[in-house]
């Protein structure tokens, strides 16, 4: 496999804006995990007292409406976001992956009617297809996490679909396949693992707009509901007092922002390693 | 060609139809019942059966899916459940500000993303192709709506150069047009940042081939080989993923009206979503849906006209 092969990985630490999106998202991932400790104050606790602080020493981010701190805030919405992106993506990679790889092994009739589904769910920009579903199931985290997944599995299918046309030619697994091998074992055993290094760097990519649809569902009110502090729900809150206290909405739309960023840097890094062009 | 466009335009039919089966299918089977958020938690059984009867929710699935098409050939999208005034005009008068703002952003985001991918690949690893380069991530990194908040807080908070609310009822054109620039930009500059990417590189790789290196050796002006030769064919990669950006603008624009306080089709979804209202939010998605089809045969039309190759058989 690719990704793990020591040339890549020596590729891999040469290139330095890979390493910077991995580092970034390393960041981020620590404040997600360790935000219990990190944050210096309760995201509930409201201190009506403090109302509408702009960023200062003590609250480095400034306080909202109720008097809660935003910084903490901030850190915890790291975790609906990572959580969210990360989940959804890898849910529609799984069944995406195995649909887009079964449709381009069989072939035929199955193949045809699947790619034409596929194509014409691709036709629908992810934020609708997004939007679609959450409003059959109502809004809440969870219906955010499936709609998601939902609105990407036609594009891994998509993704898998060509070279498992292409792998299927191959001798080793015409021989696995006269050997007596299943439909399932061949696609679980043969064709995945040959797809796994395609298929990680698109869904890399893909947490970074899977975090985008996140926060604009949130932006909705779409997503996770309040008092559960996400970021596109944040920005959306400051948006009433977007004169007076600005703070509200610029930070957390700038975490979105970086944590986006991060995606796209390690997703374009690990592009770089996989293309045979760039791999001397 | 003529028969192209025919073929293609009998094409979208089924296109369209698959489009509302699984709107409908997907609103209706996992959408649940709609009676209780029209009527309240406590409404009494007779009411519940009443409403039932009235929308036909009791008839076999079948049977609502027959009927639900049958109305939509004749464009009548049904009743709000909400206020029970009929839908479709409510979208039409709020669609000419949705594709407004739509198209407002893609010449936004070509106008801008053009030359400067052009820049970027002339000037290659120089200084302004870095700069372009940090703009473009850093553009594509930003989702649209919290570039719309930092827009509005920028230029119509801060500054006042333009309204916090980006629409008007006025007839002026110079009006209209001063209201919707922060709504159109905060869509179109994300879009920019994606054309940028696209025209650097398709310009990088036609820069080097042999008909270019002709096009010099004829003598013919640097001016001339760029955009006559060079940029012209790289205008067909351009418009492939304009046309598929074009529904990422539509979905961005839901969030920009809502920001900018705009009316349009996607301030409708939300106000229907939030009020569930499922008449209404059925009938916005298939909105949606006829939009995006129409947009991708519209690009591929185009392609006859900038790519010669192209022969519609």
């Amino acid at each position: 496999m690719l990704l793990f092969d020591k040339k890549a990985l020596a590729a891999f630490r040469q290139n330095k804006i890979a390493l910077v999106g991995l580092g970034l998202l390393l960041i981020i991932i620590g404040a997600a995990v360790f935000a219990d400790f990190i944050t210096p104050y309760d995201v509930r606790v409201q201190d009506v007292r403090n109302r509408y602080q702009p960023p200062s020493m003590e609250h480095f981010l400034g306080t909202d409406e109720y008097g809660r701190d935003v910084f903490s805030r901030v850190i915890i919405g790291s975790r609906v976001s990572l959580k969210v992106g990360i989940i959804s993506i890898s849910i529609a990679m799984v069944f995406g992956v195995f649909l887009g790889a079964y449709s381009g092994f069989k072939g035929g009739w199955i193949d045809q009617v699947l790619t034409k589904v596929i194509d014409s769910l691709m036709t629908f920009p992810s934020l609708i297809l997004g939007i679609l579903v959450v409003a059959a199931l109502g809004p809440g985290e969870r219906n955010a996490i499936i709609a998601i997944a939902i609105a990407f599995i036609p594009r891994f299918a998509r993704v898998a679909r060509g070279p498992s046309i292409v792998l299927k030619e191959n001798e080793f697994i015409m021989a696995s396949r006269a050997c007596g091998a299943t439909d399932l074992r061949v696609i679980l055993h043969h064709i995945l693992p040959n797809l796994v290094g395609e298929v990680v760097v698109m869904g890399s990519l893909w947490v970074s707009t899977a975090i985008i649809i996140e926060a604009s569902l949130s932006f909705l009110g779409l997503g996770v509901q309040p008092p559960t502090p996400s970021w596109g729900m944040m920005i959306k809150a400051g948006m009433d007092d977007i004169q007076m206290a600005p703070w509200l909405s610029i930070f957390p739309g700038l975490a979105i922002s970086l944590a986006v960023l991060a995606f796209n840097l390690l997703g374009d890094g690990l592009r770089d390693l996989l293309d045979p062009k760039l791999l001397k | 060609m003529f028969a192209y466009a025919v073929r293609r335009v009998l094409f979208t039919i089924p296109m369209l139809f698959f489009v509302f089966t699984v709107i409908f299918f997907i609103m209706r089977v996992a959408g649940g019942d709609p009676t209780y958020s029209i009527l309240g938690e406590h409404a009494s059984a007779e009411a519940v059966v009443q409403l039932r009867l009235k929308l036909g929710l009791d008839d076999p699935l079948s049977v609502q899916y027959i009927s639900a098409l049958k109305n939509l050939i004749k464009g009548d999208l049904g009743n709000s459940l909400i206020n029970d005034r009929p839908i479709a005009p409510q979208i039409m008068k709020v669609l000419p500000y949705t594709i407004e703002l739509t198209i407002a952003a893609i010449i936004i985001g070509l106008v801008i993303g053009i030359p400067s991918g052009v820049a970027a690949a002339l000037k290659r690893n120089g200084m302004t192709d870095y700069l372009l380069r940090v703009f473009s991530l850093a553009g594509l990194s930003m989702p649209s709506f919290y570039l719309g908040v930092l827009l509005l807080l920028a230029f119509s908070v801060q500054l006042d150069w333009f309204p916090i609310i980006g629409f008007t009822r006025s007839e002026n054109f110079l009006d209209r047009l001063h209201c919707l620039f922060l709504p159109a930009l905060s869509l179109g500059l994300n879009k920019a940042a994606f054309v940028s990417r696209v025209t650097r590189s398709n310009m990088l790789e036609r820069l080097g081939s042999d008909y270019v290196r002709t096009a010099r050796a004829k003598g013919l002006s640097e001016f001339k080989v760029i955009f006559k030769h060079t940029l012209k064919d790289c205008m067909i990669p351009i418009v492939t993923v304009s046309g598929v950006y074009v529904g990422v603008l539509l979905g961005g624009a839901i969030l920009t009206e809502s920001i900018f306080n705009r009316p349009g089709l996607g301030k409708f979804l939300v106000e229907a979503i939030s009020q569930r209202d499922y008449n209404a939010i059925q009938s916005g998605l298939v909105f949606y849906g006829i939009l995006i089809v129409l947009i991708n045969l519209a690009v591929d039309i185009i392609y006859g006209f900038i790519d010669p190759r192209v022969k519609y058989e």
